[in-house]
């Protein structure tokens, strides 16, 4: 009885030592991407309180921002920056826009986090709007494509997701939103689901 | 020498400087208390700030040139791409399909007519069975497309008129597809040898079992 007990004890860790091995391959392989590059600013651009500024949503909301990081030189492909520390905690919404092929994370007014995104190829666009988060999942592989999306933000019934892609010069996706892993995995631990996020095509 | 001593106008001059300054650091002080700390004056310092969205536009890569991307996977966009004239496509797909052609198989000399049972199944069990006999059983050791399973179950009546061994009982060494009878020889094996492994473990907890159960 002893050894039926040991011998299944043993057989349950050496499945279970596997899985959780090959999941943190996957993690950890996402951890060291190539060419993605956190940057670092200073000071935040804060507005006044009683005088912030606001930004308009695709469906009319007006969202208050009370500081944005003071990056305000151009992003390369791949590169992100996050920055929360002194941001309160609070309610998060991100901006997607895709003209600027930008991204901005915000929490409780502030933004946090920025990066330059992959979006949709003309033969299969991003839609635009104001798109609550609709479930989550860090290892997600698509059906429709048969491709990894790790740290997965499902934002339509459809399929179109902010994801982790190796964002670089010259590609699209087939409707999602692709930012680098490190800043994927930033924005998944940030945004729950049901927060909002805006997609601006303009 | 009178101009080289420093001179009272000087004297003043330094005490205007001093003054100056002073004044226009407390000027600084009380405007910019008056700017950021009130209503209209916050207004003012929201206008000196940078509006977010030309915070963003400044830190965009540009805009991604229009129609440049409408496929996002090269080889797909390959794929989809006319080929240049004079350039077949060759098909590089590997799956069989089932109308093939095979080479035919070379016809079996006249004289091994006879041996045509052994090559299948038989010798690999080191049961030679001489010519004569082997023609009684057709369907169990000369059809084409027996399997192993089919050896196996011929396996007793195959020993059993190999009784006495021919002349020409020199093995030869099966050409086939499906698998070994060894294989599925050693297969029952294991079965029988999950079986009786259970078997015993039954007994076992049976004579473990039973004197707790009549005490109880």
């Amino acid at each position: 009885m002893r050894f039926r007990v040991t011998v299944v004890s043993v057989i349950a860790l050496s499945v279970g030592w596997a899985s959780v091995s090959s999941f943190k391959s996957i993690v950890d392989r996402l951890d060291s991407p190539g060419a993605e590059v956190r940057l670092s600013t200073g000071q935040r651009i804060a507005y006044p309180a009683n005088h912030h500024a606001t930004l308009v949503l695709p469906d009319g909301q007006r969202r208050a921002v009370l500081s944005v990081l003071n990056m305000r030189h151009q992003m390369q492909f791949g590169d992100f920056l996050w920055n929360d520390s002194g941001v309160p905690a609070g309610p998060a919404w991100v901006r997607v826009d895709l003209a600027h092929q930008t991204l901005s994370v915000f929490r409780a007014g502030h933004e946090i986090g920025t990066t330059v995104i992959l979006f949709g190829a003309d033969g299969k666009p991003t839609p635009s709007g104001v798109f609550p988060v609709l479930a989550k999942a860090i290892v997600h592989r698509s059906t429709l494509y048969d491709a990894e999306m790790p740290f997965m933000l499902r934002l339509t019934g459809d399929g179109v997701a902010i994801h982790a892609s190796n964002v670089r010069e010259g590609s699209a996706t087939h409707g999602c939103i692709g930012v680098p892993p490190a800043f994927a995995r930033l924005l998944y631990q940030q945004v729950h689901v049901g927060d909002q996020v805006a997609i601006t095509a303009s | 020498m009178n101009f080289l001593r420093p001179s009272a106008f000087v004297v003043k001059l330094k005490a205007y400087w001093l003054w100056a300054s002073g004044s226009f650091i407390l000027i600084a002080f009380v405007a910019g208390y008056f700017i950021l700390g009130t209503a209209g004056g916050s207004a003012l310092a929201a206008g000196m700030l940078a509006n977010p969205l030309s915070v963003f536009a400044e830190r965009s890569p540009g805009l991604r040139s229009p129609g440049a991307l409408a496929q996002t996977k090269l080889a797909y966009a390959k794929a989809k791409s006319p080929r240049r004239e004079g350039t077949a496509r060759v098909p590089n797909e590997r799956v069989l399909s089932n109308l093939r052609s095979r080479p035919p198989v070379p016809p079996i000399a006249s004289e091994s007519d006879s041996q045509i049972p052994q090559s299948i199944g038989l010798p690999a069990l080191g049961f030679p069975v001489p010519p004569e006999q082997s023609q009684g059983f057709p369907v169990l050791f000369s059809a084409p497309g027996v399997t192993g399973g089919t050896g196996v179950v011929g396996l007793p009546t195959g020993g059993g008129a190999g009784g006495t061994p021919g002349d020409n009982g020199t093995p030869t060494t099966p050409v086939s597809a499906v698998p070994e009878p060894s294989d599925w020889l050693m297969v029952i094996a294991g079965f029988f040898l999950v079986g009786a492994g259970l078997r015993s473990h039954r007994r076992h907890d049976a004579k473990t079992i039973a004197p707790v159960l009549a005490r109880s």
